[in-house]
């Protein structure tokens, strides 16, 4: 017991400082290093918060993270929910070891993973190649763009909804399938009024959890990504270490925070909402 | 239980098929030609890219768009054994893991055994805020411990390294030793201790072994993710403890993808190994309802 | 492999030549190396209820589920009303099943449960809420259309399920133990429902169980199976009362098996204890067979009434009737007494057999006969009178 007031004590001493942080208060070994500083008086100010935001370049980066994000997710959830549900409603070798395959990424590190598809997709990378020798138009270099870092954010995120979605498949009784074919409900149909409505669940924690994800996301776009715009995650670190701006970077790292927990409370009201349409 | 006598239910002599009752043709799913594009396609999009890096760490080059390499060599393997400062983030990798993983054990498994076979006051909030610091973007984590351990003078030192693989591995070793412990009947430990045995005898003799695979799933878990830590140790450790993940993202922008690639490979073999033992367990249904939300 | 003269294939929906629901021929199949179904032959005619009775693992629910569609065999002919449907997948065959344990889409309501193929099928909403409404009406749920099913008893939600494959007014209704979740009294209420329903829509029903009492109790006909393969297809009271082989005298009721020699006198047990018997003699065999004799068909006299003489070893008190173990010279017997009876371990009757079956030798499973599931209730009453009063009774079961 004593042992989980000590450790549970640090996440919330990092998410307290979260607050002191964006103030810009007494972080004074900190504000040493840094440069364009804005200091506060009492309990501190938000000219920092607000300075950023009136920031263009920044701006453009929010919205390109939440642009990554939403379709990332979106991806995941659809090619993770299509992968799982065909595999419980018509099981072949096939969709086995398509599952099999969907989880592989889980076993690479994010790093190694950015490297792998930043050389495959890249230019001059075996999709750029593939492309050029069958004689296709269009470039298929998704190094340094956003396109490359959505395929790479779904690559990195697929296996959590594959194994997520087919716990939740799990749970249901191979008699109701049967009796929904039974019925003369074809695949289509029974994934989609038996099946899916009975994942809402699991469904909406893989969005959420796949969008937080990319929302806080560093590696890969740091690899893969462009340099303008920057993904929130990459320009936090930017800020800190390539322009010693401590005070921003902690405002950015928050504003990632206030975006997630967004996404949080949506997740949180959704369930709430079917907690009471249950009862 | 009352049968109501009426008309209309009681079927009479079928003449011929009854067409209202025949369900229209829905037609093939997908047609077989379709599903196969789609499977290639997928396999393709996941694994091709892993193949892809070990033909680099064996190639000389490529005259482009020719997908096969000039000629193989071992060159780049040789560059990166040779390479001191490459060959010295291996050895902090190495090292620096199996550290966080005994500090993460310490501090976890006695949680995990309290979450898991008792109700104690402020669960919940124990539970949610272990969780919600991991759904947490760990950038922002790691940005805003920046100010605290430069407060502790921690910056660029091993402990503040530690610290900060720490976080990543807390979620593992409470969660999956957590259900581990939970799922051990209570029929176990009662007869235990109708034998006599004391509360830590029990968790010693009953417990501990009957959740084992638990522990050792996320032991795996907990040591890849302080091992493949890279966003935090960049940077707290950088520039004076470069680990092997934080080392790629210098080779990647500087050096020959030759060397990169080679690294790269190095650097899965510990996770995919791992990964592979753990795998039975990792599929099994005891994660599987670990992973179930209701 | 197919028998010649089946029915062919028809075009169209005509009736078929025999008049038959569904006939099967020579279905067989295998799961890798075990064969679960061997070449099984069965016709089932309109309007017909019948069980396929079996002990677990024996192919029933196997067979079962080819004829609906779920597997598919290996070899043989599946036709209904005329047509081969071996290739017609599930969703579009005229069979509808009632599923072992909860099958009810637990997202859905009642209502939308029962017309989820109503609503495949393009039926307009109106028609729809009005067969739902007479379905429920049908199992005595009136108004609970709108809960879901989570909201029911174990017994309701059979009942929802039962409901929900008439509702595709098929063919044929398959049900797959459809009570083996339920207690038992729920299982009886369940079960008569079940039939009188039959009874009243008139659909052919194929049930498939483990338990004979529900097979004896509801079916124009029983199939027994065991092993893959049909022992006895028949009326309850023949497959009971002349079990054609010995798994199906042990499987069905209680059954005394002995080593003997069946002759004019009687059956010679043992060296030279003689049994007269009463009434049918089964089929002479040559030589020395294996004898079967039901409890109910040992009738107890007082010492020395002209049977063969035998001592009682045990007596137990079963609920309304007692069971009693004698001895035979070297061989034990059950046999049953009213609960009134006076007998104690230690005293000496003298038995005789009232009907016996004949057997060819097989390794013993046990003199005593197989474990049967219900309690065996009623087959005690009738003997009453002939143990008490040493008449004989016109045989067979009651």
């Amino acid at each position: 017991m004593i042992f989980l007031a000590v450790f549970g004590g640090l996440p919330i001493i990092f998410s307290l400082l979260l607050v002191l942080g964006h103030l810009g208060g007494p972080n004074s070994a900190v504000s040493e290093l840094g440069q364009g500083e804005i200091s506060g008086h009492g309990i501190g100010t938000l000219a920092a918060v607000t300075s950023l935001l009136e920031n263009s370049a920044f701006q453009q980066n929010v919205i390109a993270t939440l642009v990554v994000m939403a379709i990332s997710s979106l991806v995941v959830l659809a090619s993770g929910a299509t992968l799982t549900v065909w595999h419980r409603l018509r099981p072949s070798k096939a969709t086995a070891i398509l599952q099999f395959v969907s989880v592989v990424p889980l076993f690479i590190p994010v790093v190694i993973a950015s490297f792998a598809l930043w050389t495959f997709w890249g230019d001059r990378g075996f999709a750029n190649s593939l492309g050029a020798l069958i004689g296709l138009p269009h470039d298929f270099i998704f190094s340094a763009t956003l396109e490359g870092v959505v395929l790479a954010e779904v690559w990195v995120s697929l296996p959590f909804a594959v194994l997520l979605l087919r716990a939740g498949l799990a749970g249901m009784s191979d008699r109701s399938l049967d009796a929904a074919r039974d019925a003369g409900a074809g695949p289509l149909r029974v994934a989609r009024q038996i099946v899916l409505p009975q994942l809402r669940t699991e469904l909406t924690v893989v969005f959420c959890f796949t969008a937080v994800g990319v929302l806080g996301s560093f590696t890969v776009p740091y690899i893969i990504g462009p340099a303008k715009p920057l993904l929130l995650g990459v320009d936090a670190v930017d800020t800190f270490t390539s322009y010693n701006e401590p005070q921003q970077a902690a405002v950015i790292g928050f504003a990632i925070f206030v975006l997630a927990a967004v996404i949080g409370c949506l997740y949180a009201a959704g369930s709430r909402m079917r907690r009471a349409r249950a009862r | 239980m009352p049968v109501h006598a009426e008309g209309g239910l009681v079927r009479e002599e079928r003449v011929g098929g009854r067409p209202e009752l025949e369900v229209k043709r829905t037609g093939s799913f997908v047609t077989p030609v379709v599903s196969v594009v789609l499977f290639v396609a997928a396999v393709f999009f996941i694994v091709a890219p892993l193949g892809w890096l070990l033909v680099l760490s064996f190639a000389k080059g490529f005259n482009f768009p020719s997908l096969t390499p000039t000629s193989i060599t071992l060159g780049w393997w040789r560059d990166v054994f040779n390479s001191p400062g490459l060959v010295h983030s291996v050895f902090l990798s190495v090292t620096i893991a199996p550290v966080v993983l005994v500090v993460s054990a310490v501090l976890c498994l006695p949680a995990a055994y309290a979450i898991g076979r008792s109700d104690f006051f402020g669960k919940r909030a124990v539970l949610l805020s272990i969780f919600s610091v991991n759904a947490f973007p760990r950038i922002s984590l790691y940005v805003s411990m920046i100010p605290l351990l430069f407060l502790l003078n921690l910056m660029g030192t091993i402990l503040g390294v530690v610290v900060v693989q720490l976080i990543g591995t807390l979620l593992f070793m409470t969660w999956i030793p957590a259900t581990g412990f939970a799922a051990v009947p209570a029929e176990l430990v009662e007869a235990a201790r109708d034998a006599g045995a004391t509360k830590f005898q029990v968790f010693r003799r009953v417990l501990l072994p009957l959740a084992r695979p638990s522990i050792t799933v996320a032991a795996v878990l907990a040591f890849l993710a302080a091992f493949d830590e890279a966003q935090g140790t960049f940077l707290v450790g950088a520039p004076n403890y470069i680990t092997m993940p934080v080392q790629m993202y210098n080779l990647v922008l500087n050096y020959p993808v030759g060397v990169s690639a080679v690294f790269a490979v190095l650097l899965s073999i510990p996770s995919v190994l791992l990964l592979l033992s753990v795998r039975k367990v990792l599929f099994g249904a005891g994660t599987s309802s670990a992973f179930h939300l209701r | 492999m197919t028998r010649p003269g089946t029915a062919e294939r028809v075009a169209g929906h005509g009736t078929s030549e025999r008049g038959s629901e569904l006939v099967l021929a020579g279905i067989s199949k295998w799961f890798g190396r075990a064969l679960a179904v061997d070449s099984v032959d069965l016709t089932v005619a309109r309007r017909e209820f019948v069980t396929v009775l079996g002990p677990s693992g024996c192919g029933k629910t196997t067979l079962l589920r080819m004829i609906g569609g779920f597997i598919e065999p290996d070899d043989g002919q599946i036709i209904i009303d005329g047509s081969d449907v071996r290739k017609v997948p599930v969703e579009r065959r005229p069979t509808a099943m009632l599923f072992q344990g909860y099958s009810l889409w637990p997202h859905l309501s009642v209502a939308r449960n029962i017309g989820f193929g109503l609503e495949l099928r393009h039926w307009r909403r109106r028609e729809i809420a009005a067969r739902v409404a007479e379905l429920l009406e049908l199992v005595g749920l009136e108004g609970f259309g709108d809960r879901l099913p989570h909201e029911l008893s174990g017994g309701q939600q059979q009942r929802v399920a039962l409901v929900r494959a008439l509702a595709l007014d098929p063919r044929i209704l398959l049900l797959d133990e459809p009570f083996s979740s339920l207690d038992l009294k729920l299982r009886l209420e369940l079960r008569n429902a079940v039939r009188a329903i039959q009874r009243r829509v008139g659909t052919t029903t194929i049930l498939v169980t483990h338990d004979q009492d529900e097979a004896l109790e509801l079916s124009d006909r029983v199939v027994v199976m065991s092993k893959g393969h049909i022992e006895q297809t028949g009326e309850p009271t023949e497959v009971y009362d002349r079990p054609r082989t010995r798994f199906v005298a042990e499987f069905i009721g209680s059954m005394n098996f002995l080593d003997g020699t069946l002759g004019p006198q009687g059956v010679t047990v043992g060296p030279s204890t003689r049994v007269p018997v009463t009434d049918e003699q089964l089929p002479v065999g040559h030589g020395s067979q294996s004898i079967g004799v039901r409890p109910e068909d040992v009738m107890i006299e007082g010492a020395g009434a002209g049977g063969a003489p035998a001592d009682v070893e045990s007596v137990t008190l079963r609920g309304h009737y007692k069971e009693l173990v004698l001895r035979l010279g070297t061989v034990s017997l059950r046999a049953y007494a009213p609960k009134e009876s006076v007998l104690q371990a230690g005293d000496s009757v003298s038995c005789r057999f009232r009907r016996v079956h004949q057997f060819p030798r097989e390794p013993v499973t046990g003199l005593l006969g197989a474990a049967r599931s219900g309690d065996g209730a009623g087959e005690g009453d009738l003997l009453d009178l002939a143990a008490t009063s040493g008449e004989k009774l016109p045989g067979g079961r009651q």
